[in-house]
């Protein structure tokens, strides 16, 4: 008897907590609004971002490892120029720069009116010390590249001078770079790239236990237009406006960036439980959706490329006819049409149409979809045998496999896609999925025959990284591409500061990179940011997330 | 019974360092590593090689073993990769968030399935036993993942009940009771899903242990007697079918800190089982073999558990 009066009252007592629960939460959000009302006035305006996953609490920029943590940097530390929407450098916080005759150093005039977060001047040593930290022979980063070609990084790094060499404080407010040779992605990779980390707090920790300081790492001290909050690991990050930034007090109060589940963001959204989501990948049902409720669209470039990578070191694929021919074979247009719903275009060499290093779509073969075409160069330039609807190599019937990550949905979905198109020209291939570190690895060591993979070429049109022989195994040349002829032209692009001078020359690569097909290009794909009717001022960029974010409204 | 509960204290010893190096092994040996899931374009192979050289990445096998087995002896299990902090700061934080969704559902479960089972079982083939059985049914074949995601298209978003996702209200400042009040409204999801999920289980359970108890020769007898039904059912059937059911509610416990993984995903919940799945797809090593040694020792003490409990509730159980 008594257990079954036990059993009732848990029972009900667990239907009133329910209903309670529902309750009471009703009214505690109305107090949440009262008390907003109350504090303020005018209700605070907080933004509300949507990522799709957490940042590690890793806020320092120098030794930041994913974009995630580069959210939280890039609203409270700033470089010293920024890209604008128009992918120009514009001042951030050098209020103006000069190029030397010789091109190889520039001279940063900095703000004087620029405070870190604690109050603290910003001066031209705080830029001397980021980049020293940077270059420091124990620096536990991944941006020492970045800056090596500042005069004196090879003997600082290796710890045998004191101090950078080619970094020189001329008073406290300006300061100059100086590089070995003329290094053209200077403004991106030494200025744009990097941004400037306070020596005050950072000279506290050995550069080597730097990436251990967990409480430095957890509390940043910027100069952004936004200082740090609070994180909560897996949930959340806020950050609130600096009414001390130089360019004025940002519009927006607060900025919370919160971890959503991919599945249920569009519900969240919805419901107004987010304002600002980037797409990386558009579907157009969920486009729809959101326009059909009302929200903004801003359509996002970025500067890469989907490709598939082909193993040039195989001795059956390694040839130009084979590259050209399945570029032929593969419905490109047939991708971007039905799987990226014409948020992209069929990509035919490095560059996407928009930026200054693309020589225009009429130098460009346009390797049209034509399975005929594939399999005529496949057995007239590189001797394979076509029978009966089967390739055969040296007599015997060809089979590929296809190696790619899993995650991107549209790379998921074209795979099955080049695998019905290699059908077509008699072509038997095996699709294997694996996760994306398993995938990246085989890929890098050239553990495969044909990969999906996409790379990002930044704010630059060095593409050394891709499709020089220096970067096989080593970097993104993933199709393992070696011509001498493209090498050339790829070091020669980076031997001048001034875009005119590299342009005929990235011109003359790109059409190199077209008519080689050193791996075969698929698509350059763009994405998008959802964003709240009432969110006004928003210039994201494929390359500057936050560009002007201290003007962002909500009305 | 001491002597019992010793022997098999002593056992699980080798058992736990069979499952660790099995664990240890295979997670080195995946493809990939911390950093392969960098975003950056612009990380050389130099920088990488020097990071990963850093954090021990190139050591053999049984070099890494070793430092970690005598660090680990020593209570000190490393530096998490990817949260740059002491492995026991990471999981601490997530163990009570897995706790509140997991003790409170499985208690739950348990209230809820073991009647259902009873009732199932005494009245087998009625009506109401037709409706749990259905019930239990859809429950244990319902993906998790698919039954919360339509929790949350039905009452998050048609019907604005709970929220979303997440553990509470972020950046709303709530104390004490409004704190309190605010992760139960978000706690009412993940708990309905596990709930669901467990209650369908136990509760097919309780019933086939109840009607094999039912139909034995000594509850026949029972009757016989003119013993009421009631006691017959409550007080000599039920009895002897809480044995396999206590064993595998004892059992249950060593999953309470692995956290559900999916339900956890879903609605983003901060547990151990989003933590365990981003320690993966991080290659966060000293997190996963932490974690996963953490888990170990739950299983093998809630099996030691159950073994030790089988034998004080059924005394026909004799060990020595």
């Amino acid at each position: 008897m008594n257990k079954k009066l036990l059993s009732t009252l848990l029972i009900a007592a667990i239907i009133t907590m329910i209903f309670t629960g529902c309750g009471s939460n009703q009214t505690t959000s109305n107090d949440k609004n009262d008390g907003q009302s109350a504090a303020n006035n005018s209700k605070p305006s907080i933004l509300r971002m949507a990522s799709d996953s957490s940042p590690s609490g890793v806020f320092n920029p120098a030794l930041i490892q994913d974009q995630y943590n580069g959210y939280i940097t890039d609203l409270v530390y700033e470089a010293l120029v920024i890209m604008n929407d128009d992918i120009q450098y514009e001042p951030a916080l050098a209020e103006r720069w000069e190029i030397s005759d010789d091109s190889q150093s520039i001279t940063f005039y900095l703000r004087k009116n620029v405070k870190w977060h604690d109050g603290k001047p910003f001066t031209a040593e705080d830029v001397k010390f980021t980049y020293e930290f940077i270059a420091h022979p124990d620096y536990p980063g991944s941006k020492s590249s970045f800056i090596s070609a500042i005069s004196g990084f090879k003997d600082f790094n290796e710890g045998k001078s004191k101090s950078l060499e080619g970094i020189e404080i001329i008073d406290d407010y300006t300061v100059k770079i100086k590089t070995d040779g003329v290094y053209a992605p200077f403004l991106d990779k030494i200025c744009f790239q990097i941004k400037i980390i306070p020596k005050h707090v950072w000279e506290k920790v050995e550069v080597s236990k730097s990436i251990e300081a967990t409480d430095l790492l957890r509390n940043p001290i910027g100069t952004g237009p936004f200082k740090f909050k609070e994180f909560s690991p897996d949930r959340y990050t806020i950050v609130e406006k600096n009414e001390d930034y130089w360019a004025g007090i940002p519009k927006l109060d607060s900025i919370v960036i919160q971890v959503v589940n991919p599945e249920t963001v569009q519900a969240q959204m919805l419901n107004g439980e987010i304002d600002y989501l980037l797409l990386l990948n558009i579907n157009p049902d969920d486009m729809k959706t959101y326009l059909d409720a009302g929200f903004k669209q801003l359509q996002i470039n970025f500067t890469g490329f989907q490709h598939m990578a082909i193993n040039n070191d195989n001795p059956i694929l390694g040839h130009k006819a084979v590259r050209q021919a399945f570029a032929h074979a593969i419905n490109r247009q047939g991708i971007v049409d039905s799987l990226l719903y014409g948020y992209g275009n069929v990509a035919n060499t490095a560059y996407i149409p928009s930026f200054w290093a693309y020589p225009g779509e009429d130098k460009l073969n346009p390797y049209e979809y034509n399975p005929e075409k594939a399999i005529e160069i496949l057995t007239k330039e590189a001797g394979w045998q076509y029978k009966d609807g089967k390739m055969y190599v040296d007599g015997k019937p060809l089979k590929l496999t296809l190696t790619y990550p899993s995650g991107n949905k549209v790379r998921e979905l074209s795979a099955p896609i080049i695998q019905e198109n290699f059908k077509n020209i008699g072509i038997e291939l095996e699709l294997q999925m694996m996760e994306f570190p398993t995938a990246s690895a085989r890929l890098k060591k050239g553990e495969f025959e044909l990969g999906l993979v996409g790379h990002g070429l930044g704010a630059d049109a060095d593409a050394r990284r891709h499709f020089h022989t220096d970067s096989i195994g080593v970097a993104n040349n993933s199709s393992r591409y070696s011509n001498p002829e493209l090498d050339k032209l790829l070091e020669e692009g980076v031997k001048y500061l001034e875009v005119e001078k590299r342009k005929p020359i990235y011109h003359e690569a790109a059409i190199l990179i077209n008519e080689e097909m050193p791996t075969i290009f698929l698509y350059n794909g763009s994405g998008a940011v959802i964003m709240s009717p009432k969110l006004n001022g928003v210039k994201t960029t494929g390359l500057s997330t936050f560009y002007d974010i201290h003007n962002w409204y909500f009305k | 019974m001491r002597q019992y509960a010793i022997r098999r204290l002593l056992m699980m010893i080798p058992v736990f360092i069979g499952v660790f190096i099995i664990v240890f092994g295979l997670v080195h040996t995946t493809p990939g590593d911390p950093y392969m899931s960098m975003l950056s374009p612009d990380l050389t192979d130099a920088d990488r090689e020097v990071m990963l050289k850093a954090i021990g990445y190139y050591d053999p096998l049984p070099v890494k073993y070793v430092k970690w087995v005598s660090r680990a002896l020593q209570g000190d299990l490393g530096y998490s990769i990817r949260y740059k902090e002491p492995v026991t700061h990471v999981i601490s934080r997530r163990i009570g968030s897995t706790l509140l969704l997991s003790v409170i559902s499985l208690i739950l479960s348990v209230i809820i399935a073991v009647p259902l089972g009873i009732i199932s079982a005494t009245k087998q083939y009625s009506i109401f036993d037709y409706i749990a059985t259905i019930l239990a049914l859809i429950g244990i074949s319902i993906p998790a993942f698919f039954f919360a995601l339509s929790l949350v298209k039905v009452l998050s978003f048609d019907l604005g009940l709970f929220p979303i996702s997440g553990m509470e209200t972020i950046g709303a400042g709530f104390t004490g009771m409004k704190r309190f009040l605010d992760i139960l409204h978000h706690m009412m999801l993940p708990i309905i899903v596990l709930t669901f999920i467990h209650t369908a289980s136990l509760m097919r359970y309780t019933r086939s242990a109840m009607l094999e108890i039912i139909q034995q020769d000594y509850v026949r007898t029972a009757r016989a007697k003119g013993l009421s039904e009631k006691t017959v059912i409550y007080k000599h059937a039920l009895r002897n079918a809480m044995i396999p059911i206590t064993t595998l509610i004892t059992l249950s416990l060593g999953y309470l800190l692995s956290g559900a993984v999916l339900t956890e995903t879903v609605f983003v919940w901060p547990g151990m089982g989003t933590l365990l799945y981003q320690a993966v797809s991080n290659r966060d090593y000293p997190l996963i073999t932490s974690v996963t040694l953490l888990l170990a020792i739950c299983v093998l003490f809630s099996n030691l558990l159950a073994d030790i409990i089988y034998a004080i509730i059924d005394p026909r159980i004799r060990y020595d």
